[in-house]
Protein backbone atom coordinates (compact mmCIF):
# COMPACT_ATOMS: atom_id res chain seq x y z
CA UNK A 1 0.00 0.00 0.00
CA UNK A 2 1.30 3.39 -0.62
CA UNK A 3 1.41 5.69 2.10
CA UNK A 4 0.79 9.22 0.69
CA UNK A 5 3.12 11.68 2.61
CA UNK A 6 2.24 15.25 3.69
CA UNK A 7 4.84 17.32 2.40
CA UNK A 8 4.41 20.81 3.39
CA UNK A 9 6.45 24.25 2.13
CA UNK A 10 8.23 25.07 5.71
CA UNK A 11 11.28 27.52 4.42
CA UNK A 12 9.89 29.76 2.04
CA UNK A 13 12.14 30.50 -1.19
CA UNK A 14 13.65 33.87 0.61
CA UNK A 15 14.53 32.02 3.50
CA UNK A 16 16.23 29.15 1.17
CA UNK A 17 17.91 31.89 -0.49
CA UNK A 18 19.59 34.14 2.45
CA UNK A 19 20.63 30.67 3.72
CA UNK A 20 22.80 29.02 0.37
CA UNK A 21 23.99 32.75 0.16
CA UNK A 22 25.52 33.13 3.32
CA UNK A 23 26.89 29.60 3.04
CA UNK A 24 28.47 30.78 -0.18
CA UNK A 25 29.53 34.10 1.54
CA UNK A 26 30.84 33.25 4.41
CA UNK A 27 33.00 30.47 2.77
CA UNK A 28 34.49 33.34 0.68
CA UNK A 29 34.74 35.72 3.43
CA UNK A 30 37.18 33.33 4.95
CA UNK A 31 38.64 32.49 2.22
CA UNK A 32 39.98 35.91 1.16
CA UNK A 33 40.63 37.00 4.39
CA UNK A 34 44.10 37.67 4.60
CA UNK A 35 44.14 37.53 0.42
CA UNK A 36 42.22 39.84 -1.39
CA UNK A 37 41.03 42.86 0.62
CA UNK A 38 38.35 43.74 -1.92
CA UNK A 39 36.59 40.42 -2.35
CA UNK A 40 36.89 40.13 1.05
CA UNK A 41 35.25 43.57 2.38
CA UNK A 42 32.10 43.14 -0.68
CA UNK A 43 31.65 39.20 0.88
CA UNK A 44 31.22 41.25 4.20
CA UNK A 45 28.92 44.12 3.28
CA UNK A 46 26.84 41.06 1.63
CA UNK A 47 26.86 39.12 4.69
CA UNK A 48 25.58 42.34 6.26
CA UNK A 49 22.88 42.89 3.65
CA UNK A 50 21.80 39.18 4.38
CA UNK A 51 21.65 39.50 8.06
CA UNK A 52 19.79 42.61 8.30
CA UNK A 53 17.11 41.32 5.19
CA UNK A 54 16.82 38.31 7.29
CA UNK A 55 16.06 40.22 10.58
CA UNK A 56 13.34 41.98 8.74
CA UNK A 57 11.67 39.18 7.11
CA UNK A 58 11.92 37.30 10.61
CA UNK A 59 9.40 40.30 12.03
CA UNK A 60 7.38 40.00 9.18
CA UNK A 61 7.62 37.01 6.98
CA UNK A 62 6.14 33.68 6.68
CA UNK A 63 5.23 31.60 9.33
CA UNK A 64 7.86 29.28 9.79
CA UNK A 65 10.55 32.20 8.88
CA UNK A 66 9.06 34.13 11.78
CA UNK A 67 11.34 34.91 15.17
CA UNK A 68 8.04 33.97 17.14
CA UNK A 69 7.28 30.97 15.42
CA UNK A 70 10.93 29.59 17.17
CA UNK A 71 12.76 31.57 19.37
CA UNK A 72 11.55 30.05 22.35
CA UNK A 73 12.55 30.53 26.48
CA UNK A 74 16.25 29.13 26.49
CA UNK A 75 15.13 26.51 29.12
CA UNK A 76 13.51 24.88 26.78
CA UNK A 77 17.10 24.55 24.94
CA UNK A 78 18.20 22.58 27.57
CA UNK A 79 14.85 20.67 27.94
CA UNK A 80 14.85 19.42 24.29
CA UNK A 81 18.08 18.48 24.48
CA UNK A 82 18.00 16.01 27.52
CA UNK A 83 14.95 14.32 25.69
CA UNK A 84 17.06 13.87 22.62
CA UNK A 85 19.71 11.95 24.53
CA UNK A 86 17.78 9.99 26.27
CA UNK A 87 15.72 9.03 22.83
CA UNK A 88 12.70 11.34 22.82
CA UNK A 89 12.82 14.98 21.90
CA UNK A 90 9.70 16.54 19.97
CA UNK A 91 10.47 16.93 16.15
CA UNK A 92 9.47 19.93 15.19
CA UNK A 93 8.09 21.02 11.60
CA UNK A 94 9.82 24.33 12.05
CA UNK A 95 13.48 24.79 13.65
CA UNK A 96 13.83 22.95 16.93
CA UNK A 97 14.49 24.73 20.11
CA UNK A 98 18.37 24.42 19.68
CA UNK A 99 18.41 25.14 16.62
CA UNK A 100 16.30 28.58 17.04
CA UNK A 101 19.11 29.81 19.59
CA UNK A 102 22.07 28.55 17.24
CA UNK A 103 20.47 31.01 14.92
CA UNK A 104 20.19 33.72 17.22
CA UNK A 105 23.47 33.07 18.21
CA UNK A 106 24.54 33.19 14.37
CA UNK A 107 23.06 36.43 13.47
CA UNK A 108 24.49 38.14 16.32
CA UNK A 109 27.74 36.62 16.09
CA UNK A 110 27.37 37.38 12.08
CA UNK A 111 26.83 41.14 13.09
CA UNK A 112 29.76 41.62 15.34
CA UNK A 113 32.19 40.25 13.09
CA UNK A 114 30.75 42.79 10.65
CA UNK A 115 30.92 45.12 13.02
CA UNK A 116 34.25 44.91 14.42
CA UNK A 117 34.96 44.61 10.44
CA UNK A 118 34.16 48.42 9.61
CA UNK A 119 35.77 49.79 12.84
CA UNK A 120 39.03 48.52 10.62
CA UNK A 121 38.53 51.58 8.97
CA UNK A 122 39.73 53.48 12.39
CA UNK A 123 42.83 51.44 12.60
CA UNK A 124 44.49 48.12 13.03
CA UNK A 125 43.64 47.98 16.54
CA UNK A 126 40.55 45.85 15.51
CA UNK A 127 41.99 43.37 13.53
CA UNK A 128 42.26 40.99 16.19
CA UNK A 129 38.83 41.28 17.68
CA UNK A 130 37.76 41.18 14.22
CA UNK A 131 39.75 37.56 13.85
CA UNK A 132 38.86 36.20 17.26
CA UNK A 133 34.78 37.06 16.20
CA UNK A 134 35.34 35.08 13.03
CA UNK A 135 37.12 32.27 14.62
CA UNK A 136 34.28 32.07 17.17
CA UNK A 137 31.59 32.45 14.45
CA UNK A 138 33.53 29.69 12.19
CA UNK A 139 33.11 27.35 15.78
CA UNK A 140 29.91 28.12 16.14
CA UNK A 141 29.02 27.09 12.56
CA UNK A 142 30.64 23.75 13.03
CA UNK A 143 28.43 23.41 15.40
CA UNK A 144 25.73 24.37 14.02
CA UNK A 145 26.18 21.81 10.78
CA UNK A 146 27.03 18.98 13.67
CA UNK A 147 23.35 20.01 15.33
CA UNK A 148 21.57 19.51 11.95
CA UNK A 149 23.17 16.13 11.16
CA UNK A 150 22.85 14.45 14.58
CA UNK A 151 19.07 15.99 14.85
CA UNK A 152 18.25 14.84 11.33
CA UNK A 153 20.03 11.57 12.39
CA UNK A 154 17.78 11.34 14.96
CA UNK A 155 14.40 12.24 14.13
CA UNK A 156 15.06 10.17 10.85
CA UNK A 157 15.02 13.34 8.26
CA UNK A 158 17.07 15.03 5.60
CA UNK A 159 17.11 18.71 7.30
CA UNK A 160 19.60 19.78 4.92
CA UNK A 161 17.59 18.98 1.81
CA UNK A 162 14.49 20.53 3.19
CA UNK A 163 16.43 23.54 3.56
CA UNK A 164 16.68 23.41 -0.21
CA UNK A 165 13.33 22.27 -1.43
CA UNK A 166 11.84 23.86 1.18
CA UNK A 167 9.60 21.13 1.96
CA UNK A 168 9.28 18.51 5.05
CA UNK A 169 6.69 16.01 5.69
CA UNK A 170 4.19 16.34 8.07
CA UNK A 171 4.05 13.97 10.67
CA UNK A 172 1.19 13.42 13.34
CA UNK A 173 3.17 14.10 16.57
CA UNK A 174 4.70 17.55 15.12
CA UNK A 175 5.07 20.32 17.12
CA UNK B 1 -0.72 39.64 5.21
CA UNK B 2 -2.06 36.02 4.09
CA UNK B 3 0.32 33.67 3.93
CA UNK B 4 0.47 33.41 0.11
CA UNK B 5 0.94 37.39 -0.06
CA UNK B 6 4.02 36.45 2.08
CA UNK B 7 5.18 33.66 -0.16
CA UNK B 8 4.84 36.71 -2.82
CA UNK B 9 6.91 39.36 -0.99
CA UNK B 10 9.08 36.72 -0.06
CA UNK B 11 10.23 36.36 -4.00
CA UNK B 12 10.41 40.38 -3.46
CA UNK B 13 13.34 39.42 -0.99
CA UNK B 14 14.88 37.49 -3.20
CA UNK B 15 15.16 39.60 -5.64
CA UNK B 16 16.59 42.51 -2.96
CA UNK B 17 18.93 39.90 -1.94
CA UNK B 18 20.45 39.39 -6.00
CA UNK B 19 20.48 43.26 -6.34
CA UNK B 20 22.53 44.22 -3.71
CA UNK B 21 25.01 40.96 -5.02
CA UNK B 22 25.24 42.81 -8.35
CA UNK B 23 25.81 45.84 -6.66
CA UNK B 24 28.74 44.97 -4.64
CA UNK B 25 30.40 43.30 -7.40
CA UNK B 26 30.02 46.44 -9.31
CA UNK B 27 30.84 49.04 -7.07
CA UNK B 28 34.17 50.48 -6.42
CA UNK B 29 34.28 50.31 -2.84
CA UNK B 30 36.75 52.35 -1.37
CA UNK B 31 39.00 49.98 1.21
CA UNK B 32 38.25 50.06 4.85
CA UNK B 33 41.50 48.51 5.43
CA UNK B 34 44.73 49.97 4.11
CA UNK B 35 46.92 50.77 6.96
CA UNK B 36 46.75 46.83 7.70
CA UNK B 37 47.93 46.23 4.13
CA UNK B 38 51.19 47.95 4.92
CA UNK B 39 51.56 46.56 7.80
CA UNK B 40 51.84 43.35 6.65
CA UNK B 41 54.81 44.28 4.62
CA UNK B 42 53.33 44.12 1.38
CA UNK B 43 50.63 45.13 -0.25
CA UNK B 44 47.59 42.63 -0.15
CA UNK B 45 47.05 43.63 -3.89
CA UNK B 46 50.22 42.18 -5.01
CA UNK B 47 49.56 38.51 -3.19
CA UNK B 48 46.30 38.81 -4.08
CA UNK B 49 47.92 38.46 -8.00
CA UNK B 50 50.14 35.98 -6.71
CA UNK B 51 48.04 33.99 -5.28
CA UNK B 52 44.51 33.69 -7.09
CA UNK B 53 45.74 35.67 -10.04
CA UNK B 54 48.54 32.76 -11.04
CA UNK B 55 45.57 30.32 -10.50
CA UNK B 56 43.50 32.34 -12.46
CA UNK B 57 45.79 33.16 -15.59
CA UNK B 58 46.52 28.86 -15.25
CA UNK B 59 42.99 28.61 -15.83
CA UNK B 60 42.43 30.63 -18.49
CA UNK B 61 45.37 29.78 -20.21
CA UNK B 62 43.89 26.15 -20.24
CA UNK B 63 40.75 26.77 -21.00
CA UNK B 64 42.01 28.81 -24.51
CA UNK B 65 44.40 25.99 -25.23
CA UNK B 66 41.12 23.51 -24.70
CA UNK B 67 39.08 25.58 -27.37
CA UNK B 68 41.68 26.20 -29.87
CA UNK B 69 42.68 22.99 -29.85
CA UNK B 70 39.28 20.60 -29.09
CA UNK B 71 41.49 17.40 -30.30
CA UNK B 72 44.27 17.59 -27.58
CA UNK B 73 41.32 16.18 -25.00
C1 LIG C 1 27.50 23.32 4.54
C2 LIG C 1 27.21 23.92 5.66
C3 LIG C 1 25.80 24.11 6.19
C4 LIG C 1 24.74 23.26 6.20
C5 LIG C 1 24.67 21.84 5.65
C6 LIG C 1 23.64 23.96 6.85
C7 LIG C 1 22.38 23.45 7.03
C8 LIG C 1 21.31 24.12 7.61
C9 LIG C 1 20.00 23.58 7.82
C10 LIG C 1 19.56 22.18 7.43
C11 LIG C 1 19.24 24.53 8.40
C12 LIG C 1 17.78 24.37 8.87
C13 LIG C 1 17.80 23.91 10.29
C14 LIG C 1 16.45 23.38 10.72
O1 LIG C 1 15.91 22.50 10.05
O2 LIG C 1 15.94 23.86 11.76
C15 LIG C 1 20.06 25.70 8.58
C16 LIG C 1 19.65 26.90 9.11
C17 LIG C 1 20.45 28.00 9.24
N1 LIG C 1 21.81 28.07 8.99
FE1 LIG C 1 22.94 26.64 8.13
N2 LIG C 1 24.08 25.19 7.22
C18 LIG C 1 25.38 25.33 6.83
C19 LIG C 1 26.20 26.42 7.01
C20 LIG C 1 25.79 27.60 7.59
C21 LIG C 1 26.65 28.75 7.75
C22 LIG C 1 28.10 28.83 7.29
C23 LIG C 1 25.89 29.70 8.38
C24 LIG C 1 26.25 31.08 8.81
C25 LIG C 1 27.40 31.63 8.71
C26 LIG C 1 24.57 29.15 8.59
C27 LIG C 1 23.53 29.82 9.19
C28 LIG C 1 22.23 29.34 9.28
C29 LIG C 1 21.10 30.14 9.71
C30 LIG C 1 21.15 31.62 10.11
C31 LIG C 1 19.99 29.30 9.68
C32 LIG C 1 18.53 29.69 9.95
C33 LIG C 1 17.82 29.74 8.63
C34 LIG C 1 16.61 30.63 8.67
O3 LIG C 1 15.62 30.33 9.35
O4 LIG C 1 16.66 31.67 8.02
N3 LIG C 1 24.54 27.87 8.10
N4 LIG C 1 21.33 25.41 8.10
Amino acid sequence: MEVKEDRILVWDPFVRVFHWSLVTAFVVAWASGDEWASLHERAGYFIGTLVVLRVVWGLIGTRHARFTDFVVAPRRVGEYLNALRTGGGERYLGHNPAGAWMIVSLLVMLTLTIGSGLLMADGEQWEELHEALAWATLLLVLLHVAGVVVSGLLHHENLVRAMVTGRKVRRQLDV
Amino acid sequence: MSEQGLLRLSWFFVALVIASAVMLARLDLPLIAPDVEREHGEHRHDRERDTYGGLVQWSSGLVQTVVANPDTV
